[in-house]
């Protein structure tokens, strides 16, 4: 579910004059020296900077309940009347806004539509089809669960995954209602068996799209991530209840796949709400499998890679977002601020940055995009190039401190614009792109 | 940029950085053999060198994401200040050692 309309300019200009970029410069490097002095740089058990928990990273309440499917923004937005996507209305003058661009968007949806009643991507049309067990063998079983892992970790990406991890079913992260229009559902109804494991799967999401939004090209690539949620955790399901176990995709919906993909090791909370994974950034889609098979052990651990240290000087996303929806707190808390505002969508008692789910889908409903400009402007937001691998490995054993200077560079290298008018030309120029197959 | 359609321009670019290496582990053998240049001097040297050539991986990677921006930024917070060390170290090793007086009216 997803759209935008962008009005503003661009909010990540910074007018630095060239003596203070090389008193910058100049600072950096005597910073980055001397962070290779301190304590926090040293190594640790898994890895410079990235730490390996058998616990939910994110201290919760003890009063921390499940939450209802029905008090999400977008059911509160349908109940209200507010549509939140629109006819489109393309401008041929206006980069992003073309014909062009809103069919690549809507093309794009066309199977996450088509799959909807058997692995709905988007949440509140369809319940899934559960696959109950069909075993090719019946007496097959996994040799051990390091086997399960590896064979159900390969299929995933053999169908189409960028990113698999599996984790044990936590009904903390279930709803406890999910929804079918204006219908609840129990859980445990809709489900129709009790799920022991949660594989959750990523799709990366392409990043020339991405530089354009807020706009519908910017979402484009966002909504063919659903088509992908949709069509491998069909594909999965459907591998699972060939190997004898009941299964059922979904994408948005049953369960929140932010901390169940921080539970599966896929990544770290952070500002904005969404999850960062450390090859794609926020640029990713997030799809789960809720299956019956069960597993003496769980391989996948949550992972810490200084994520939340660099989120809290950073505010990129905060600065950037148009509807001011996201936080500028420099510490997580427990629960939303008491600031007046209705806060029935969304649930306390985690630690984390809570966004106004509100404010935001409405700035969706009055752009007609899915905005985005929250994963465009974060530093991590970077394509597969090894510079950024290297600067993000340094980011995760530099002390935080230095990470607003890091964010600055990023913005002063030109990365992290939003608005950005020149980014369409970007994605669809034809230079230097080969079809044939022949060069690279 | 595309290596004949064999390679990737980041491949061709890292092909490229092997021989400017190459070229700079030999330019700092021949100052140290025919120019006598000090360690310090040579160290400062290829540190400057060294700069250069991770700014030149930089900022051709930053042309290729089509980033030209991060290109000219990188040229300035990186390439600039290895140019300054690479010059200092230059005119270390290229100095000529001074004999001192004592010495030089013994001869």
């Amino acid at each position: 579910m997803s759209e935008i309309l962008a009005e503003e300019e661009c909010l990540s200009q910074s007018g630095q004059s060239r003596r203070n970029l090389l008193k910058l410069g100049a600072v950096g490097g005597a910073a980055m020296i001397a962070a290779g002095v301190t304590p926090a740089a040293k190594a640790r058990e898994d890895g410079i900077g990235l730490v390996k928990h058998d616990a939910f990273p994110l201290k919760i309440s003890p009063n921390y309940q499940r939450f209802s499917e029905m008090d999400t923004s977008f059911h509160r937005f349908n109940k209200a009347g507010i549509a939140f996507y629109k006819r489109p209305k393309p401008d041929e003058n206006k980069p992003g806004f073309t014909s062009i661009d809103y069919a690549l968007k809507m093309g794009g949806r066309s199977v996450a539509n088509a799959l909807s009643p058997y692995a709905p991507a988007y949440e509140g049309y369809h319940l899934p089809k559960i696959f109950k067990p069909n075993a090719l063998n019946s007496e097959f079983r996994f040799k051990d669960s390091a086997t399960a892992h590896a064979v159900i970790k390969r299929a995933a990406r053999h169908y189409g995954a960028d990113l698999v991890g599996i984790t044990r079913r936590d009904p903390r992260w279930d709803y406890t209602h999910v929804r079918e229009g204006n219908t609840a559902h129990k859980f445990e109804d809709a489900l129709q068996f009790e799920p022991k494991t949660v594989i959750m799967l990523g799709f990366e999401v392409g990043y020339e799209g991405m530089r354009a939004a807020p706009s519908p090209l910017g979402d484009a690539g966002q909504v063919d991530g659903y088509s992908k949620m949709s069509k491998t955790s069909l594909q999965l399901a459907s591998f699972l209840q060939l190997l004898g176990f009941h299964a059922a995709g979904v994408g948005n919906s049953f369960g929140l796949s932010v901390p169940y993909g921080i539970a599966a090791g896929l990544g770290e909370n952070t500002r904005m709400g969404l999850l960062l994974n450390h090859k794609y950034g926020p640029r990713i889609r997030l799809g789960k499998v809720y299956t019956d098979l069960d597993l003496d052990e769980y391989f996948d651990k949550p992972v810490t890679f200084g994520v939340e240290s660099f989120c809290k000087k950073c505010m990129h996303c905060a600065d950037n977002c148009p509807s001011k929806a996201i936080p500028k707190d420099e510490e997580p808390s427990m629960g939303p601020p008491d600031d007046g505002t209705d806060w029935g969508f969304s649930n306390p008692g985690v630690r984390k940055w809570y966004v106004n789910c509100d404010k935001c889908l409405q700035y969706w409903a009055d752009s007609n995009t899915s905005c985005s400009s929250c994963i465009t402007s974060c530093p991590y937001n970077k394509p597969n190039f090894w510079h950024h691998r290297l600067i993000d490995k340094a980011n995760m054993f530099l002390p935080g401190p230095l990470h607003k200077l890091m964010a600055d560079m990023d913005l002063l290298h030109g990365y992290g614009k939003t608005f950005n008018e020149t980014a369409p030309a970007v994605f669809w120029d034809d230079k230097g792109r080969s079809y044939d197959g022949f060069g690279d | 940029m595309s290596g004949l359609g064999i390679f990737s321009g980041i491949e061709v670019l890292f092909f490229w950085l092997g021989v400017l290496c190459l070229a700079t582990v030999q330019g700092l053998i021949w100052l140290r053999i025919k120019h006598n240049a000090s360690w310090l001097s040579l160290a400062v040297l290829a540190m400057g060198c060294g700069t250069m050539i991770f700014d030149i991986a930089w900022a051709v990677s930053s042309v290729l994401e089509k980033e030209p921006q991060s290109a000219s930024m990188s040229v300035l917070v990186i390439f600039l200040p290895g140019l300054l060390i690479a010059i200092w170290g230059a005119r270390l090793a290229m100095r000529k050692p001074t004999i001192a007086p004592s010495i030089a009216t013994e001869s």
